[in-house]
């Protein structure tokens, strides 16, 4: 996957945002945290101490919204169902609204909803996930691992009357 | 299915880019083409890049909500703020590393220096300043010659070779002398002066013995210190010769360069 190198912040925006999104499944909640995070930024930069960081919008964007999501009901860390991929979950993807996904994703428990938050962005390498998360290459991967075979399940439920037999 | 994979290859498979273009780094790259090879794992790529390319599709289809827009204009304002050189240097952990290399090079300077100021029988001269500082008068044999005849004393009595007295001290006069063992087992002579309090010392340079052959010699003075005491030694065919004296090395210096000239 070849990326650019982002180093400037009105680039990440709307990333930034959908990330916020993902992270709450509501818009206004991620409205909040994506004003937090870039309000924070600029108070840094009247400080002159804003990192040069591609990365550190992502990371306060986080810390925004798992604040804002601490006194939200948690996600209970119950072992869910997980089924392997199957070949039509793209087609029954399609059936889905972004909304749909961002709630599934902000139901799961931290740090997995991080993770499938960040990966689904589809901008960052692996190793700047481990670096956004704090993570082993492992626990990175088993997190999304499960994440998949986990919304597959939840797919198979909520799809199954949609897809044409 | 990808049980043939290493566990970090599976690791990084799991994590796979979403988009078909190569990624930059290798260990993926790596990854991807041992998978690409294994028709099981290929196929099991192929169905999870595809579950993961309509995920991703469906995030970018997330709208940006207008109130999130109006800050995409005042955003270009906050600039990250380059790091200059300064603000490098000030990091902890350059602070450390800087650190951590002065202290290294401090004891490297240090041991440099201890090793610049050793010679051979340094550690041993060092010794009989202690020696110099405890013996007696009545523990040598009682002598009345001038030092010039101590090498002949020596090598008379003891069998010992080159233990002669440089010439610039010949004239000294010698009222006591002893050999005996170092640690080592090797053989001292020790000589008392009437000049006051002054004491010679001979012994093997390097351990080798005063039998050993002949060295170049080095009629440099180097100087030692211990207890007090100030030691002036001098290489000469493998034996050292130390005159010894109560002071420091102020004080035996001018001594030895009076007595050169």
């Amino acid at each position: 996957m070849q990326k650019e190198e982002i180093t400037d912040l009105s680039r990440n925006l709307p990333q930034l945002y959908r990330f916020c999104f993902l992270m709450t499944g509501d818009a206004a909640k991620a409205l909040e945290a994506f004003q937090n995070t870039l309000r924070e930024a600029a108070a840094l930069a009247a400080r002159r101490l804003l990192p040069d960081d591609g990365l550190w919008c992502f990371h306060e964007a986080r810390h925004q919204c798992l604040a804002i999501g601490a006194h939200d009901v948690q996600a209970e860390t119950a072992t869910m169902p997980k089924e392997p991929i199957s070949p039509e979950a793209a087609t029954r993807v399609a059936q889905l609204e972004s909304a749909q996904l961002a709630s599934w994703i902000a139901a799961a428990p931290e740090p997995q909803r991080s993770a499938l938050a960040f990966f689904y962005l589809n901008q960052f390498s692996h190793r700047e996930m481990q670096n956004l998360l704090d993570l082993k290459m492992d626990e990175l991967a088993g997190l999304i691992s499960h994440g998949r075979a986990q919304f597959q399940a939840w797919l198979d439920t909520v799809t199954d009357d949609l897809l044409p037999r | 299915m990808r049980r043939w994979l290493s566990r970090r290859k599976r690791a990084l498979l799991e994590c796979a880019p979403i988009s078909d273009n190569p990624p930059n780094d290798r260990a993926m790259r790596s990854a991807l083409e041992s998978a690409r090879t294994i028709p099981e794992a290929a196929a099991s790529l192929t169905t999870q890049q595809r579950f993961d390319q309509a995920l991703a599709a469906l995030v970018a289809k997330i709208e940006v909500p207008k109130a999130a827009e109006e800050w995409f204009v005042n955003v270009a304002l906050i600039k990250g703020a380059k790091r200059n050189w300064k603000k490098t240097a000030r990091h902890p952990a350059i602070l450390a590393t800087a650190l951590a290399v002065l202290v290294m090079a401090g004891v490297s300077v240090f041991f440099l220096v201890e090793r610049m100021h050793e010679f051979p029988g340094s550690a041993t001269a060092k010794k009989l300043l202690v020696v110099a500082a405890s013996t007696r008068r009545s523990q040598l044999d009682p002598l009345n010659t001038d030092a010039i005849n101590l090498g002949d004393y020596f090598f008379m009595k003891y069998q010992l070779e080159h233990f002669d007295v440089p010439m610039v001290l010949a004239d000294l006069r010698a009222t006591g002398a002893r050999v005996f063992e170092d640690d080592d087992g090797h053989p001292v002579a020790q000589v008392a002066l009437a000049e006051s309090g002054m004491q010679f010392f001979l012994y093997p340079s390097d351990g080798g013995g005063a039998r050993a052959a002949p060295k170049k010699s080095n009629q440099k003075w180097r100087y030692v210190e211990n207890e007090g005491w100030v030691g002036g030694v001098e290489v000469r065919n493998g034996v050292c010769f130390m005159i010894a004296m109560r002071g420091n090395k102020k004080d035996l210096k001018p001594y030895l360069a009076e007595r050169q000239k």
